[in-house]
């Protein structure tokens, strides 16, 4: 189970270099959320795999493994093929339920849910905590689950016309599942599923035309068409945000209502703790920034600009960059002055003062904090994470083959 | 100058215009005019002197023993000069005209820019053409298809997504037969390259995806493939010119790979693809340069022969040549990479004249092959130049690394009597490169 210690400094957790010699194969390896666990996929003999956690491997043996991660509980699940036949794997203990096909394996937020698109014999949908929708459909792609963990949502297929009927496709032959009961409507094209924070609500776009694009919400669309659409978001419990293309070009529309000023391009809206909204813009051709209510940083970067995040007050605002082929943060408009080959996953920390990333560059590994290059460098890194004072940073590491989980003091990181 | 045609069918442009009224295409006419073309169209029609420069330089023309209606400023005179003089006012009849020769009659090459001595960009106003036809709803059923395709799966035939998970896991299963703890690595994260296939390589050409599979391992690439959709890099919307779903597949392809912090995709051999990925797709988006980069096969393998990532132990005897794909040769100026490796692969490489930059076009790119039966004799009759110019060389072998020259060169091969084999550079590569003795099972 989870063991969040911020006090042991330093514990080596296992030598993967041990697993190396004892099997065939040693897949991927990813490591729990507390950073105490790691493991892999390993094979043992030709097309018979199992899981290694912390040196340990499952009793269970099976031909292959597929889309292993940790829930935020510490529980690893896998699908997992054993007999022909697919299924769920859950710290070894399998669901009884088998599949012709399992795949897109997913946890809500609290990691106790947990679902995943399933084929039976020509039929399609999601498997949600071991219990098969009632209605399958032609397709399924995709999966969502709701905040709570108790509605599973995927794109479906309800009509199945033959391979060249272009007019029954053009009316329309996808929509929303949601626990295996699809919209009354269907579409074009559907995406950009979202649920309502509260997950009483679920909101897609969806495509009625060559150039009509509008918002479902519950399978209701909006009185507005536009010319193109990206993904919508809830930004409370009822009001859908999305980027929308009019005649004068890309703007945040809000229940309908176009709400920004024009940008040559926008996407990735996100609301912030204190209820602003930010977004990907490029304001000119070929410059990207970040817009937070309609206002852009008045710095832009040329090559490209990731989705937002925000401190926990929502007061600061950053974003991962790139410009002359180097990747770097920018925070509040200004990037630090140092870029990476690559840089993963920065967080504020509680306070909001510090902003923490992993980053490569020449090959090797380490931590970044504030703009300034850590101390240590790894053979592999985990993305740091804060203590919830904030004076501690945790890590997982590999050093010479072997994994390390480390807690350092904020003062210990830099040089 | 008189449009004589045997009649063809197909129902994405006849039955589409049963089903459409004048309004739909005056509104669709004036939105393309007005909204969306640049200053390019001013200047392109006021500035061409009519001077016929182009003419000789078309595949069209000459494979059609001159008709001058085949002349690039001719297409254009009967297509967008002909919609301006009409002021807009075209009949159903003008547009399935239209339709005709902006998909079937031209390949949006651009081999003709060269030779125009303004440099107007016909292809440009040919995809115009065909843009004005996409928002009516008139496109080639068997381009259309794929299209909708696009639009919800980002693959272009209908490929569930076990299907595609299924197919890499199978294939992976045969890796093994040839090497040792071989694999396709799935949805890995923070791998250095993202590999993106063509929609064929997962369902009749797997062997391509085998033999990339394989180099990879050789050469120790730390690759994936996407566990989601976006694993195909085709984008027959560019063919359509339905840049609503051009745009929606290529930023799936980035965000897909930017998802798996991965640091470049590197693609099969495909031209419409990159030409979408690295210019026309992402250009629309708003991005001048693609947002991480995007590599094509020729470069890639120009990069792991170079640097000895993988060793040739053998090359190829019998006489080869060279088919330069428009879209990564005379858009991207690849020539000298990919004859660096055909050098690398072959003995014997006998070019075909005029070659590079100046190369004829296969006759089935800018989405000719994708419309599928109902215009295969227009690029057959289209391909006769490329047919002669392969026939001249008396190569054995025709090295196409572009999946769209490779299909249409292999149909020229049966029509005209070729007899060649046409080969892509994976393939080859595979063949002869070294597999380590502790590679082998």
């Amino acid at each position: 189970m989870v063991n969040w210690d911020w006090d042991i400094e330093e514990k080596l957790i296992c030598d993967i270099n041990e697993w190396k010699e004892k099997f065939l194969f040693v897949h991927e390896l990813i490591v729990s959320a507390d950073r105490e666990k790691i493991s892999a996929t390993v094979e043992i003999e030709d097309k018979k795999v199992t899981t290694c956690i912390n040196g340990k491997i499952w009793e269970n043996i099976f031909e292959r493994i597929c889309f292993p991660q940790y829930t935020q509980e510490g529980s690893l699940i896998c699908l997992v093929l054993q007999n022909y036949e697919w299924t769920l794997a859950k710290d070894d203990s399998l669901l009884e339920e088998t599949f012709d096909y399992a795949w897109n394996l997913k946890t809500d937020l609290s990691g106790k849910s947990i679902a995943f698109n399933i084929k039976k014999g020509d039929s399609y949908g999601v498997c949600l905590n071991g219990k098969i929708w009632d209605n399958l459909f032609f397709d399924a792609r995709d999966i969502f689950l709701s905040p709570d963990g108790e509605t599973s949502a995927s794109y479906v297929k309800i009509k199945n016309p033959p391979l060249l009927d272009i007019f029954s496709s053009k009316e329309g032959i996808w929509t929303v599942g949601i626990n295996g009961n699809a919209w009354d409507k269907s579409f074009i094209s559907v995406y950009g599923l979202c649920f309502s924070t509260d997950s009483k609500k679920v909101a897609a776009t969806v495509r009625l035309s060559q150039q009509e694009f509008t918002v479902a919400i519950d399978g209701i669309i909006w009185n507005e068409t536009f010319l193109n659409a990206w993904e919508p978001i809830f930004i409370n419990e009822n009001d859908v945000s999305v980027p929308v293309k009019t005649e004068n070009g890309w703007t945040l529309a809000i229940n309908g209502k176009a709400v920004w000023r024009s940008f040559n391009q926008l996407w990735h809206q996100r609301v912030s703790p204190d209820g602003r909204i930010a977004a990907v813009v490029s304001t000119e051709f070929g410059k990207w920034t970040i817009a937070i209510d309609g206002k852009p940083w008045e710095k832009t970067f040329s090559q490209n600009v990731l989705p937002p995040f925000f401190s926990p007050d929502g007061k600061k605002i950053g974003a991962v960059v790139r410009e002359n082929n180097l990747w770097t943060v920018a925070i509040d408009g200004k990037p630090w002055d140092i870029g990476f080959d690559r840089i993963w996953s920065p967080q504020f920390s509680p306070d909001g003062k510090h902003c923490i990333a992993k980053a490569e560059k020449d090959g090797v590994y380490f931590i970044v904090l504030d703009g300034k290059i850590g101390k240590d460098v790894f053979d592999i890194l985990w993305e740091p994470q804060f203590s919830p004072d904030g004076n501690k940073v945790l890590i997982g590491c590999i050093k010479n083959g072997k994994y390390l989980r480390k807690v350092l003091r904020l003062n210990e990181v830099l040089r | 100058m008189e449009f004589k045609r045997k009649p063809v069918t197909d129902i994405g442009i006849d039955e589409a215009l049963n089903r459409v009224d004048e309004e739909k295409i005056k509104k669709a006419i004036q939105w393309t005019l007005k909204k969306e073309a640049s200053a390019r169209l001013k200047i392109f029609v006021e500035t061409c002197m009519r001077c016929g420069m182009c003419t000789n330089s078309c595949h069209h023309y000459l494979g059609h023993e001159g008709d001058p209606t085949y002349a690039p400023a001719a297409k254009v005179k009967q297509t967008i000069w002909d919609i301006l003089d009409k002021k807009g006012n075209v009949s159903k009849e003008d547009i399935k005209k239209y339709a005709r020769i902006a998909f079937s009659e031209c390949n949006l090459c651009r081999r003709c820019v060269q030779y125009c001595p303004f440099g107007i960009d016909i292809a440009y106003l040919i995809s115009l053409v065909r843009r004005l036809c996409c928002l009516i709803g008139v496109v080639p059923q068997y381009i259309y298809d794929q299209v909708l395709s696009h639009m919800q799966t980002t693959n272009m035939l209908w490929f569930r997504q076990d299907e595609w998970l299924d197919t890499i896991q199978w294939l992976e299963d045969e890796l093994r037969a040839e090497i040792k703890n071989g694999k396709i690595p799935v949805g890995k994260k923070d791998a250095e390259v993202l590999y993106l296939a063509h929609g064929l390589e997962a369902k009749y050409m797997t062997g391509l995806l085998t033999n990339m599979a394989k180099i990879m391992n050789v050469a120790k690439v730390d690759w994936t493939v996407p566990d989601t959709d976006g694993w195909d890099y085709t984008v027959k919307a560019l063919y359509a010119q339905d840049l609503e779903t051009m745009g929606k597949v290529i930023r799936t392809h980035y965000e897909t790979a930017l998802r798996l912090n991965i640091k470049r995709i590197v693609i099969g051999e495909c031209g419409h693809a990159f030409r979408t990925a690295v210019y026309e797709g992402v250009r629309y988006l708003g991005w001048k340069e693609p947002p991480i980069p995007y590599i094509h096969g020729v470069q890639f393998f120009y990069e792991l022969i170079k640097e000895r990532k993988i060793k040739i132990t053998k090359k190829i005897e019998e006489p080869v040549t060279i088919q330069d794909p428009c879209n990564i040769i005379r858009y991207r100026g690849m020539g000298q990479m990919l004859r660096y490796i055909v050098k690398e692969l072959c003995e014997n490489i006998i070019e075909m004249s005029p070659k590079d930059d100046h190369n004829y076009c296969c006759s089935a790119g800018g989405g000719m092959i994708d419309s599928g039966p109902p215009w295969k004799t227009a690029r057959i009759e289209g391909g006769k130049v490329k047919a002669e110019q392969i026939s001249d060389t008396g190569a054995k072998i025709v090295i196409a690394p572009c999946h769209t020259c490779h299909k249409g060169i292999e149909d020229l091969n049966v029509y005209y009597k070729l007899n060649v084999h046409v080969k892509f550079l994976v393939d080859i590569i595979a063949e002869v490169m070294e597999i380590p003795e502790e590679m082998k099972p």
